[in-house]
């Protein structure tokens, strides 16, 4: 090994080597139901209570990362993370890029990159460095994008003591995520990507505004056989509008939109964040839907209590059947079917959360967290069975670390 | 938030809300046309918010090892912060392609050598480890 002092006087970097670092967390969560599934986001198609009523999958995972320099202002990383996800524990590829940072006031950067939609949203595999055991859920539970192939570029400069940024990417989406049912995925490959935010940034503040798009390829598949239906010439026939309503149903070439809003908090000891999101989709399945989350922690010593308090609202609730009733059975189904279809989007869910952060090393900690979930809809959950009174109660510990 | 503060305090939770004391300077190279530094731009170069110096340069600012004292006695003075924050703060960076941490170094001699030979280099030491091979470019006492 060279000594530190020999490598910094090395005029190139190309005699560095890669650098090798990682991150895990081993986590167990125990739901006192067994009428529902909780899962951590909607990737995931089963989870804690209905499946398994303690679960060591929902929480763990496992992340390498490899970088290398190239020149001063040039490098390159790779990323594989293993975690429960559409594609079970089969490791996947969420970062690989190559970074350019001329100066201060620029970074570009090209390949596979994490999704930067909210504050930490491009962190959340990584539970070492966030106080809760898992993101919230009501918040995060429904960003179903960790990566897409593109590119991004930030400018960045100083303003009244603090930094501004300004940040877009583009690119397209690779991943597939559950649809509830056991073999049936929407696959998000090749849906188009934009997006970007403001973000200002003082010594103890950080402010951000944020706003992306997402243009889905492929169609929801269980929506498929209801489209179909809605279609069909014999429909068309009877009510001329009938198709029309498929396509604004339709996911497909239909575009979903995610705004943002968020601050953070952080000095010394106390770390408090209020973070606010809408999303909308042009599609007449999802209707619109905003979240929040406040959360605050205070460390003292080793340990770092911290609440919680997450809500997801659906913005209206009004199904107004599309289709005439009464013209047949058949049709009065297809309505029932089609009101079923975006009644099944709508997302009221409020969740409370206390912990307890322990530092464990320098390089990991162990994590207590309790949840209180109230449900009035059945959007962020699987599996739920008939008879659930929409709550459950979440105990998770985990551990985490980086190396 | 004093107030709160001050409230968790007086319930008997102790150790939290006071800086370690400890005599830290932070040091460049003379020729690195820096005469001082505003603690918030010792903070944005630690905490790799920015790397250019006035001259252009990037900055190349040290950090010692977990297994100095100095480590934790810097960043409490300067963010007041403990290691695991720290370690967290840049994970978060690391693991979602925004930079890596400062160059580690294993002793404040080293940090004598790389400065006094290099002219982006920044570190921090002991102040009575000062002598005339480096400038002292920001001192939290004053």
């Amino acid at each position: 090994m060279l000594s530190l002092a020999t490598q910094v006087h090395a005029a190139d970097d190309d005699s560095k080597p890669f650098t090798i670092s990682g991150f895990g967390t081993l986590g167990v969560v125990h739901s006192n139901t067994r009428n529902v599934d909780i899962v951590r986001d909607l990737t995931q198609n089963d989870g804690v209570g209905y499946t398994r009523q303690t679960d060591f999958g929902m929480d763990s995972n496992f992340g390498l990362q490899l970088n290398k320099s190239v020149s001063d202002n040039i490098d390159t990383a790779l990323q594989v993370v293993s975690r429960r996800s559409a594609n079970k524990f089969q490791p996947e590829v969420t970062w690989a890029y190559a970074r350019y940072v001329p100066n201060d006031n620029l970074q570009l950067r090209a390949g596979r990159l994490g999704f930067d939609v909210y504050l930490l949203a491009d962190s959340r595999n990584v539970g070492y460095t966030y106080q809760w055991v898992r993101p919230p859920i009501d918040f995060f539970g429904s960003l179903i994008i960790s990566y897409f192939d593109g590119g991004d570029m930030v400018l960045s400069t100083p303003l009244s003591g603090g930094i501004l940024r300004a940040k877009v990417f583009a690119g397209v989406a690779r991943e597939k995520t559950s649809t509830g049912s056991p073999d049936e995925f929407l696959s998000l490959n090749r849906s188009r990507l934009l997006g970007g935010h403001l973000e200002y940034q003082t010594s103890n503040w950080i402010y951000r505004l944020g706003y992306s798009q997402l243009t889905f390829k492929n169609e929801f598949p269980p929506l498929q056989p209801l489209l179909d239906n809605l279609r069909s010439p014999y429909l068309n026939a009877f009510i001329p509008s009938a198709a029309g309503l498929a396509n604004e149903l339709s996911l497909t070439d239909n575009k979903f939109t995610y705004l943002s809003a968020g601050i953070a908090y952080d000095e010394g000891p106390l770390q408090a964040q209020l973070m606010l999101n809408q999303l909308s989709s042009a599609s007449l399945l999802f209707p619109t839907n905003r979240a929040a989350y406040l959360t605050v922690g205070y460390r003292i010593d080793q340990w770092t209590p911290y609440f919680t308090y997450s809500a997801s609202r659906p913005v209206n609730k009004n199904t107004a059947s599309r289709l005439p009733l009464g013209v047949s059975p058949d049709i009065d189904m297809l309505a029932a079917a089609f009101n079923d279809a975006i009644n099944n989007q709508y997302n009221r869910q409020t969740t409370f959360s206390l912990g307890v952060r322990f530092d464990l090393t320098e390089k990991s900690n162990v994590k207590l967290q309790v949840d209180d979930i109230k449900t009035d809809d059945y959007f962020l959950v699987r599996n739920n069975q008939p008879g659930w009174n929409g709550k459950a109660r979440l105990i998770s510990i985990a551990y985490n670390f980086i190396f | 938030m004093k107030a709160l503060c001050h409230l968790i305090l007086c319930l008997g939770f102790w150790g939290c809300c006071h800086a370690a004391q400890a005599d830290l300077v932070v040091i460049a190279n003379p020729q690195s046309g820096i005469e001082k530094l505003s603690k918030d731009e010792v903070i944005n170069l630690y905490m790799g918010r920015n790397r250019k110096l006035a001259s252009g340069m990037n900055a190349m600012p040290l950090d010692m090892t977990a297994a100095n004292t100095e480590k934790a006695k810097f960043y409490a003075l300067l963010v007041n912060k403990n290691l695991p924050e720290i370690n967290s703060y840049w994970a978060r960076l690391m693991f979602s392609g925004q930079g890596s941490p400062p160059m580690q170094v294993e002793s404040a001699d080293e940090v004598m050598d790389i400065v006094s030979s290099n002219k982006a280099a920044i570190g921090y030491i002991e102040r009575k480890k000062l002598d005339k091979r480096v400038r002292m470019i920001y001192d939290p006492t004053q």
